[in-house]
């Protein structure tokens, strides 16, 4: 099984190591593809290089861009720059606004850690119901677990939970990802499937959240940014299979 | 006298969950048992880490591959899963615990994962 973990630091977005390390590390954990996060306001040239790297140790880089934003016209402006660079466009949860906004908008892939830094889970049944709309997934943070202790984490495991149920009421897609600033903090797409199993999904869909989730998400942007406009209509090169032989 | 042992209809239906270290340095067992069982607790609570029957095998560890098994209970394997996910440091070191497989039997885990490599 093929698993994705869509949130990753490297040394240009505020992480400890270099993409090397990351893809190093990746491929011990047996991991098919590591979505590399690049803040929206920085340049994405450095995502054919870190894609050049990986090919060779047969690992999928996906370019992710973060759009960190201060308010809600903010993220329209950074979402509409990176859509047409990036792989997957995330934005940075926290603020309500801000996690109702990305909902809101169909541009947005993924949103990342909604609860991060509040006294309740970040999205309510309005930012669920418009996240299934549009199609944006809720991010379970690993590294939100990861590094807080006791009483924190669990905080922020009990507002994971809200959130989980909120997304299964409503249909919205839940991803489990990393959230790694280091390439100690990686881990295996199987271990990071377990967590949206122990927050209440179902084990078929907590494993669908690390694996084919991201992949479709992936695959239907690539096919997006190739030039295919609709779904089931695909641009044709060479037209000569379907024009008629002489004779025939 | 001692009692009887259970009809395997009675007795508790466990997995063998066979992890590897990933590491900076070299790890030791006790590193490794102390990291896990610390884990384990705090994750799940002493309720939580009894009602998972952790059992950490030690005479199936291999040092030099840094590669475990850990008995537990049949519907308490993500649970572990997590737990082991939550381990950051081994004795002095930072290090990773991945799953590499789960198994219904001690034999089938020799056979799978722990001979396969030698």
């Amino acid at each position: 099984m093929t698993y994705y973990d869509l949130h990753v630091h490297v040394r240009d977005s505020g992480g400890e190591n270099s993409a090397d390390d990351i893809i190093s590390m990746a491929s011990k954990l047996g991991l098919s593809g590591v979505g590399i996060v690049l803040h929206a306001e920085q340049g994405f040239d450095s995502f054919d290089e870190y894609k050049k790297k990986g090919e060779k140790a047969g690992i999928d880089i996906v370019s992710v861009a973060l759009a960190q934003a201060k308010n809600v016209n903010d993220i329209k402006r950074l979402v509409a720059k990176t859509r047409s660079k990036a792989e997957i466009v995330a934005v940075y949860g926290g603020d309500y606004d801000i996690n109702r906004a990305a909902c809101e908008n169909p541009m947005v892939d993924i949103l990342f850690h909604p609860e991060r830094g509040r006294i309740d889970s970040g999205i309510d049944h309005i930012c669920a119901r418009a996240a299934a709309e549009n199609e944006v997934a809720i991010e379970i943070n690993f590294h939100e677990l990861l590094e807080s202790y006791r009483k924190k984490r669990i905080r922020v495991f009990a507002r994971m939970i809200r959130n989980v149920m909120l997304c299964g009421k409503f249909g919205a897609k839940t991803i489990a990802t990393s959230g790694s600033i280091s390439k100690w903090d990686m881990r295996f797409g199987r271990e990071l499937a377990a967590i949206p199993y122990l927050l209440g999904e179902e084990l078929g869909k907590s494993i669908e959240s690390a694996s084919t989730i991201p992949e479709d998400i992936v695959k239907k942007n690539r096919e997006k940014l190739a030039g295919k406009k609709w779904e089931g209509v695909a641009v044709v090169e060479d037209l000569t299979q379907f024009t008629k032989k002489e004779g025939e | 006298m001692e009692p009887k042992r259970l009809p395997p209809s009675l007795r508790a239906k466990s997995r063998y969950v066979i992890f590897e270290v990933i590491s900076e340095g070299k790890v030791v067992f006790e590193d490794v048992t102390k990291a896990i069982w610390n884990a384990v607790t705090e994750w799940l609570g002493e309720m939580g880490s009894s009602e998972a029957r952790l059992w950490i095998v030690k005479n199936l560890y291999s040092d030099s591959k840094q590669i475990g098994v850990i008995k537990c209970a049949h519907d308490r394997v993500e649970h572990i899963r997590v737990s082991l996910a939550l381990v950051k440091m081994t004795g002095e070191t930072r290090a990773i615990i991945r799953v590499i497989g789960v198994t219904g039997t001690i034999k089938a885990a020799q056979l799978k994962y722990l001979e396969a490599g030698k």
